[in-house]
Parts: C-alpha cells; structure tokens; sequence
C-alpha cells in the first residue's frame, strides 16, 4: 500500500465514522448543515489530492 | 403556453437528436474530440450516475424518508475517497487485461465463463427494473405536463423514443474500441444539462413559491416540523444500510463500470473524479429540500412528490419543459450506457453457448450480437415498464438494481485483496444472494409478498418493512455462503494464477505466446478461419505499429498483446485468451515471470517496496546477479528463468531476451553444453571448448535438478575456465621441460644400455672386420641405434607444445581399427585378437593419430598377455560417442599404480621394453581430437583401456 493508498483508507475511516456512527447527529442540526457537512467533506478530498499531486 | 405531447414529444426527439449529432461532431473533429478526452469531461460523465431518479425520484424520497436520500449520494463520496484502494486496482485491471465489464472482470479472476454468465443474468435482471424507471418516470412527467393520468400508450411513446436514441447510439458505440470521446462528451454534456435545468428550476421555484432564502428560511421557522422531518431518518437504521448499498453502486452498477474503468482517458482521471464527481452530485441535490417544500406548498392531494420538481414550477411553462427535458436527458443517457454495458455481458456470456454453433460465428458476427443484445436489453426493460404495478415508487426501483450490484462486492473483494477466494464460492455466494434478492427484493416490486417475518424476528428485526434488514440478512447470507465455500474448496491453479496476476497487475502481463508470427496466424485460423485471422493480425498490426511479419519477438509480443486486447473487448478475456494462446492454461506462476515481476518492484521507488519480503527478493536477486559464475536456471517446461549477470557477460546474451523464452532457442554454443548437461544426472560437470568466431573459450559445466512442485527445474552452473586451461597447459609444457631434465637419468639408463651395446659391438668389429659374423654384428648395431632413435622421438613427441589445430575429418572407426590390429598383429606372437566391431559409426579424428594410439593400445595388451590369452578389441556408440575398448587378459595394474599409468615415463615393464612415454602420448593425441583416453580394471583380471571419440553428426 503505498502513500496515497493510506491517505486515501485514513481518510476513509474517519469519513465512516463521521457518516456511519450517531457521530452524524453532529451535522444534523439544520437544514442546511447536511449539505456544509459534505462540501466540506468534498473539500477536504480535493486538498488530498492536490497533496498527493503535488508529491 | 399550452403544453401537449405531441411539443413534448418534439423537444425531447429534439434534445435527443442533439446528442446525436454532438457526439457525431466530436468523434469526427480532433478539435472537439479532446472533450472527450479532458477528466474533467470524464468526471462529468460519471454523473450517469444522476439519473430520473435524482431528477424526480429524490424529492419524492426526501418527502417519504428525509434526508435519507443524501444516503444515495454520501455513498458515493465514501466510494470517491476509496478510489486509491478500491477503483484503482479495478481500472488498472480493466486496462491491462482489456475487461470490458463486471462479468468479464469475475470470468478473468475466477477463470469461468459460468461465473461471468450468472453475473451477466444477474446484472440484466437486477439492472432492468432501473431501466423500467427511467421509462416510468418520463412518461409520469409528460403526462402531468399536459394535466393527464400517465397511461400505457403514453409511456409506450416515450419508451419507444428513448429506446430508438439508445439502439441509434448503443450501436455506434457498441463496435469494440475502449475509449470513444464522443460517449464521454455527450455524456459530460447531458450531466451538464441536468444540472443546469435541476438548479434553474430549484431557483425559480425558490423565489416563486417563498420569495426567496428569507422567505424559505420563515416558511421553516413558522413549520419547524418540515426540519425535523428531514434530519430525524438519517439516525434511523435505513440511513448506514443505504450508504453502503451505494458506496458499491457508485462503481459496480454496469453503467458506472464502464464509464468508470472501460471508458477512462487516462490515469489522472481517476484522481480527478474523486473530489469533481462528489462535488457535481452535491450541486444537483442542493435545490432538492427546496423543490420539496415549494412542491409540497402547491401539490394537490393525492399528488405523488415524485413529480413536485414539475409542480414546483407549475406557473412557467418553460421551466416545467426544462425539468422534463433533464429528465428526458438523464433518462436517454442512463439507458444507452445500460444497455451498452449489459450488451457486452450478454454477448460474451449469453448468447454464444444459446445461439452459436462456432467460435468463428462469434468474431466474424459480433457486431450483429452486440447490437441485437442493445435492442434485446431496450425491449426488455420496456417490457418490465409495462408489467410492474405503477403503485412502486421510482426510489423502490431503483434501490432494487442498487442492491442487485452489492451481490457483486464480496466476488470484488476476493478479487482485489483475498487471493484464497474461489469460483465455487463466489459462485454459490451469488446464487445465494440472487435467491435473496428475489424473494426479498424483487418480487415485493410486482406485488408478490412473501412472509418473511419469521426470519427477520430470528435475526433481531422487528420491522420487516424497513429498508436496512433486507439489505444485511441479503448480504450477509451472501457474504457467510462466499467465505464458507471458498474455505471448503480449492482453487484450479488457472485460478489461483489469475489470483496473482489480480494482486499484482502492473507487473504480469502473463502471455504464453505462439513462437512466431505463422504460429499466430495458425492458431488463430483454427478458431475464426483464414480470412478473419488475417483481417484480425493485420488490424492489430496496424495498431500495434507493427509491420507484418513482425521482424523480433518484442514486435511479435506487441502485436500479440493488441490482438488479444482487440478480441477481448469483443468477444471476453477468456475467449480471446484461448484464441490466441490456444487454449493453453496459463501460466502466471512461471518462475522466470515472477522474477520479472519482482526486478519491476525493485525498480519502484524506495517508498514503494518498504517491506521485508521485497528486501529479501531483492538480496537474492543481486546475489543471483553478482554471483561470479554464470548461473541459468530452467523451469520445468525448460523455460529459462535465471540468466545471471556474469553470464550475461560471458555470452553476450541479455536476460531480458532470454528468461521466458524456452531453453532450446538460446543461441550456440549455450544451447548445446545445456542440453548436454540436461541429459545428465544431477551434479555431473563436462569440460568443452568452443570457438566462437573471434575467440575460443573453454567452459566448465555444471547442473542439479530443483526440487519442489510444481516448479521443478534444473540449475546450470557455468565457469569459464580459457584462462585457467592456458595457465595449466603453460604450466605442464615448463614441467614437461623440467621433467626432460629431471628424468634425464632415467633417460639416460634407457639409452646407456644400447649404447654401451653398440659400441662394444662396434669396437669388437673394428679389431675384426673380416670376422665371420660381421653382418649379424652389424645388425646388432643397427637394432641398438633403432632403439636409441625411438627413444629420442618418443621425448621430442613429448616435450613439443604443438598448439596447432588438428584438421579433425570423420573417420570410418572400425576400419582404423582394422588397420591397426593388421599392424599390431606383427607383433603378437601368442596371443588372440578377438575383434567385436559390429558398432560401427564415424567418429571425429585422424586417421593416423588414431592408428598410432590403438597400436599403442595393442602393443601393450599384448607385452601384458601371457601365452595363449586373448586380447579383445571392441567398437560401442554411446549418447553421441564411439568408443574403442582394448582389452587384456594380463595381469592388471595394482591399484596403488593406476592413478599414474598416464604419467610420462611411468612404465610397469621391464627395462628396455617401454620408455613409459607411450600412454601419455595415446592420451595427449586423443585429447587434441576432443576425446578420451582412459583406463579401468578389467573384471576377473586384466585391463581395459578405453578411446572415446565424438561421433560424427551429419
């Protein structure tokens, strides 16, 4: 598994955790804040990338 | 304006026309054409995923379950963020195997054409209630446009129109080739479009039902409940089972596979969809909550919330046949990849043991079968759309087909990371999952219930009707059955090397391959006939860059490896395997492959080989490589599989031209001494010289067999041993010289006798030169001088270094030896030649050279004889030899004696009758003809003196 790969798994879990735990309650309070949740999720994927790129 | 259908009917054909003619334009401009080639297109076109469903379906989801319906888009973004771990092994398989689906992907891992048919009927089965909803949604969303009830012949319109775009451009690109531009750019265009309707709709419905955000943001103050509606599901248990049903969809449905891996540009794109692809579907679901609370301000009751997208906007005209038009957009684009990715898996897998009679019908026909497959699968879909009950909801059918392709994730699974999975128990893990889904899934959609309430409450379920426990008692049924059964069974090694060529792809390419260019053609022609095998080969030459007949293996490997891509994407890896590789199982676990493989890692990065198993191949290998003798090891098919560095320097031949290729096409002379020493026992050692053009070189040989199934094989060691034969010959002729010396007494004894004989003869007849007996006396000195003469030839035959070469002929053997006892026959008074030359066969030598040693030979078997013995000569042919065996009834050489019976000057008779120089000269002549001379004792008594000449080779 090289460098990439475990960004990518450690990125992962915490994305499961966040998604498939009562930890999601935590996003849940608005209307919009499922919709923030993800962009930020989406965010984040893009500054790994940019990361893995840029190595 | 007033809408009816026959405008609706007009702006889709319209809309779908424009497709048509844009993919048409871009397929043909280089210009345009890059659009089809850019990742960011690509990422667009995953957005296939977006279909009717997302257009319509999601608000209707969102007013039954809430939020729940991010799950089928959250899913998505989790699969994104495995793309390093879960996509990219699959593309990198996908590309190096030339795997046009799912099916093609579980046939090549499992090494069964079964599997991937019960994948190909379980994917059209799961896939065709999806492509009913495509249908079904269309037609809804007319209908409720013109203010009618949707009806069979309305939805009959509408599917005929998406089925016709669908036919017109699944034929065009259902021709084979991987990556077509125009079907990506269409479809990055139509993602476009839908998004582009999906938010100018939300917008306008945003401000026209609430005004605007603060409008909308009092309408949620003033009914809190419509929040709490939305969030409250996502804790439920429907929510994880929903992420993980379309984690898997997002890249295992057979549309989002072949858009994903069969069409994917380049490496980068991979990369780019990971966050491009998330952040389109977060886009096109943003105006979702908002349509669904402006549609649910203005639905009338009774409405289904499937279609508030339309009645959200119901005062503008224009911006219902906007939303229609998406849906119309995603619906044509969902079906046409559908039906093209289940085409190829029903033409691979389906149709040719129902329907065709030869192998040949499928590759000449294929075109045929691919496009009647894409109608065949349009039809069938149609077909579903007329038989399921309108009461099903478009996010029932659509959670169907997505949990059809979950089925597929434990065969994945055993793919990428388990290589001890096999096809039994993927294959009854699928049956199982299949039987599951049916009865839990797929007959509730034609309003069959099966009680199942009973097994739900035995696993701790108490709502039969949520979604979450038909999804895991389906799966882990599934899942339990797969693990079980592999465990249970073994794997064929077909399937365990197709195993490792899945764990390790970017280093096995694995071809067992025809030897040469004719061999190809033949074996293709025995499968599809001359006509097709030639039109094949010369269009994968084109291809390939390769001119036919290809002029070096690396040409012919090039040519081979297009050819096979080509046939698979039409006709299945294992198809186009046997094809081109005859059937011949394939042999991922040859040695000289696996080392191949690991030399690549070696080559990789520091970063990228940090554990201890790739440090130890890489000891091994440089040890193998700096070993300073040369080392070639074969497999047991006599394959070469090492070809070490030293050897490399010591013939001229580079590994890489060599490992792989069979034992018997290494150029002379090395084929010859390995072949030599193949027919040996293990641990024997030969000595020859060859001359190699510019120089001669003389090598020692060594072999040993290699133990161990299933890779037995041979070592052959090899030492080049020129310098150290100089050195030795250099070495002996100073001895020779110093022993002139040394033994110059001996000498001396040898000579003094005669001589001393001679001159008393000489000085008796000089006082006395009339004596009666002078010419008796004369001849006594002329018999001493004889003597003395010989002696004096025998040490200068042995003291000259004569290094030039013997003009070796081949010589009728037995005849020489007939020559020789007719000679030796002078001298043998009392004994008996008993002659045996029935072994006749030429032999590499001179024929004088060789009478000298048999007389030799002779002379001795007879001083050694007794009275009355027999001597026996005989010829024997022996693995490439002939050899001339003396031998004598004597009294033998004592034991202790026998190690030096070649030495010069070592003689067991008695003075004056041997100089001891004859045996070493028989050896010293033999030696120069590339032969033997040796000596054994002779069973009761005696011995045997033994000549082994080459045998000559026409």
């Amino acid at each position: 598994m090289n460098r990439e790969q475990e960004r990518a798994l450690l990125l992962f879990v915490v994305a499961i955790v966040l998604i498939a735990t009562p930890v999601r309650a935590l996003w849940l309070q608005t209307w919009w804040s499922p919709f923030a949740f993800w962009l930020s999720m989406i965010a984040v994927v893009a500054l790994v990338h940019r990361r893995d790129n840029a190595a | 304006m007033q809408l009816n259908h026959f405008v609706l009917f007009f702006l889709a054909a319209a809309l779908l026309g424009l497709y048509i003619a844009g993919s048409e334009i871009v397929e043909r401009s280089s210009r345009w054409g890059r659009l089809g080639r850019n990742r960011f297109s690509y990422a667009l076109a995953l957005g296939v995923y977006a279909t009717t469903w997302t257009l319509f379906g999601s608000v209707g989801f969102a007013a039954a379950e809430g939020y729940d319906f991010l799950a089928v888009y959250f899913g998505v973004t989790l699969s994104c963020i495995a793309i390093p771990i879960l996509w990219a092994p699959v593309a990198e398989l996908v590309d190096r195997y030339r795997l046009g689906s799912i099916a093609d992907l579980f046939a090549f891992r499992y090494q069964s054409r079964v599997l991937g048919a019960a994948v190909s009927i379980f994917m059209v089965a799961g896939l065709l209630p999806y492509i009913a909803l495509q249908l079904r949604a269309v037609a809804g969303g007319a209908a409720i446009l013109v203010g009618e009830q949707p009806t069979e012949e309305l939805g009959s319109v509408y599917a005929i129109l998406l089925s016709a775009f669908a036919a017109v451009l699944g034929v065009r690109y259902a021709d084979g080739r991987a990556h077509r531009p125009g079907l990506i750019a269409i479809l990055a265009f139509e993602s476009v479009f839908k998004l582009f309707a999906l938010l100018v709709v939300g917008t306008a419905a945003l401000f026209a039902v609430f005004g605007g955000f603060q409008g909308l943001s009092a309408h949620l103050e003033q009914h809190p409940e419509l929040i709490e509606n939305m969030t409250s599901p996502v804790m439920g248990e429907s929510w994880i089972a929903l992420v993980f049903v379309t984690m898997c969809a997002a890249f295992l449905l057979p549309r989002q596979f072949f858009v994903a891996f069969v069409q994917r540009p380049g490496p980068r794109s991979l990369k780019t969809a990971r966050w491009a692809l998330p952040l389109y579907l977060f886009a096109i679901n943003l105006p979702v909550p908002i349509l669904l609370w402006a549609g649910s301000e203005l639905a009338t009751p009774g409405m289904s919330p499937d279609v508030y997208v339309l009645v959200a906007v119901q005062s503008s005209a224009l911006l219902q046949v906007l939303a229609f038009l998406g849906a119309v957009s995603a619906a044509s684009a969902m079906i046409l990849v559908s039906s093209i990715a289940l085409s190829g898996m029903v033409a691979h897998y389906l149709v040719p043991p129902l329907l065709l009679p030869s192998p040949q019908s499928l590759l000449t026909r294929w075109a045929v079968f691919r496009r009647s497959t894409i109608i065949a699968v349009i039809l069938a879909g149609l077909l579903i759309h007329f038989t399921l009950p309108r009461t099903r909801s478009l996010v029932d059918l659509g959670l169907a087909s997505f949990l059809a392709v979950t089925h597929l994730l434990p065969g994945l699974i055993g793919t990428l990371f388990w290589r001890r999975a096999t096809r039994e128990g993927v294959l009854w893990g699928l049956i199982v999952g299949a039987a599951s889904w049916a009865v839990l899934t797929a007959t509730p959609l034609f309003g069959i219930q099966v009680d199942v309430s009973g097994l739900y409450a035995l696993f701790g379920f108490m709502d039969p009707a949520a979604r979450g426990p038909t999804i895991w008692l389906s799966f882990t049924a599934h899942a339990f059955v797969f693990v079980g059964v592999s465990l249970l069974t073994t794997r064929s090694t077909e399937e365990r090397n197709a195993a490792e060529a899945c764990r390790e792809p970017r280093v096995t390419r694995l071809l067992q391959v025809p030897d040469s260019a004719e061999a190809l053609l033949e074996r293709l022609t025995s499968y599809v006939g001359k006509r097709t095998a030639i039109d094949e080969i010369y269009g994968a030459a084109a291809a390939a860059d390769v001119y036919w007949p290809p002029r070096d293996r690396p040409e012919l490997l090039r040519l081979i490896t297009e050819l096979e891509g080509r046939l698979s994407e039409r006709i299945g890896p294992l198809a186009a395997r046997t094809y081109v590789q005859g059937g011949r199982p394939m042999r991922t676990d040859a040695l000289a492959e696996r080392l191949r493989a690991f030399r690549e890692l070696d080559s990789l990065g520091a970063e990228q080989r940090p554990s201890p198993a790739h440090a130890a191949r890489r000891y091994l290998s440089l040890l193998m490589s700096e070993l300073p003798v040369g080392v070639c090891t074969v497999d047991d098919h006599e394959d070469v599989v090492v070809w070490n560095a030293q050897l490399e320097r010591m013939s001229g031949l580079e590994e890489d031209d060599i490992c792989g290729n069979p034992l018997c096409e290494i150029p002379s002379p090395w084929w010859p001494l390995f072949d030599e020493l193949a027919h040996q026992p293990s641990g024997s050692a030969i000595e020859r010289e060859y001359d190699l053009g510019d120089r001669k070189i003389e090598l020692r040989a060594q072999t040993a067999i290699i133990p161990g199934e299933p890779e037995e094989g041979r070592v052959f060691v090899v030492e080049d041993i020129t310098a150290l034969r100089q050195l030795e010959r250099h070495v002996a002729h100073k001895d020779r010289l110093s022993s002139i010396g040394t033994l110059a007494s001996g000498v001396a004894h040898e000579v003094g006798n005669p001589l001393t004989g001679i001159l008393m003869v000489a000085k008796n007849l000089a006082s006395d030169p009339g004596a009666e007996d002078a010419h008796e006396r004369l001849g006594i000195i002329v018999d001493e001088a004889k003597r003395i003469h010989g002696i004096v030839q025998s040490l200068l035959a042995f003291s000259r270094r004569d290094e030039t070469p013997v003009e070796l002929q081949a010589i009728p053997v037995a005849r020489v030896v007939k020559a020789a006892v007719e000679l030796a026959k002078l001298e043998m008074e009392g004994c008996r030649i008993d002659l045996d030359l029935s072994a006749d066969r030429p032999a590499m030598a001179t024929p004088d050279g060789l009478t000298q040693v048999l007389v030799n030979l002779l002379n001795n078997a007879r001083q050694a004889c007794p009275r009355g013995a027999t001597v026996y000569v005989r010829t024997r042919l022996d693995n490439g030899t002939v050899r001339v065996e003396v031998d004598d009834e004597g009294p033998g050489i004592p034991e202790e004696l026998r190690e030096r019976v070649f030495e010069p000057f070592f003689t067991t008779k008695p003075d004056g009758q041997g100089t001891g120089l004859g045996l070493s000269l028989s050896r010293q002549i033999v030696e120069r003809f590339g032969g033997s001379l040796t000596h054994e004792p002779r069973s009761p008594r005696g011995s045997r003196f033994t000549v082994t000449l080459k045998a000559y080779e026409n």
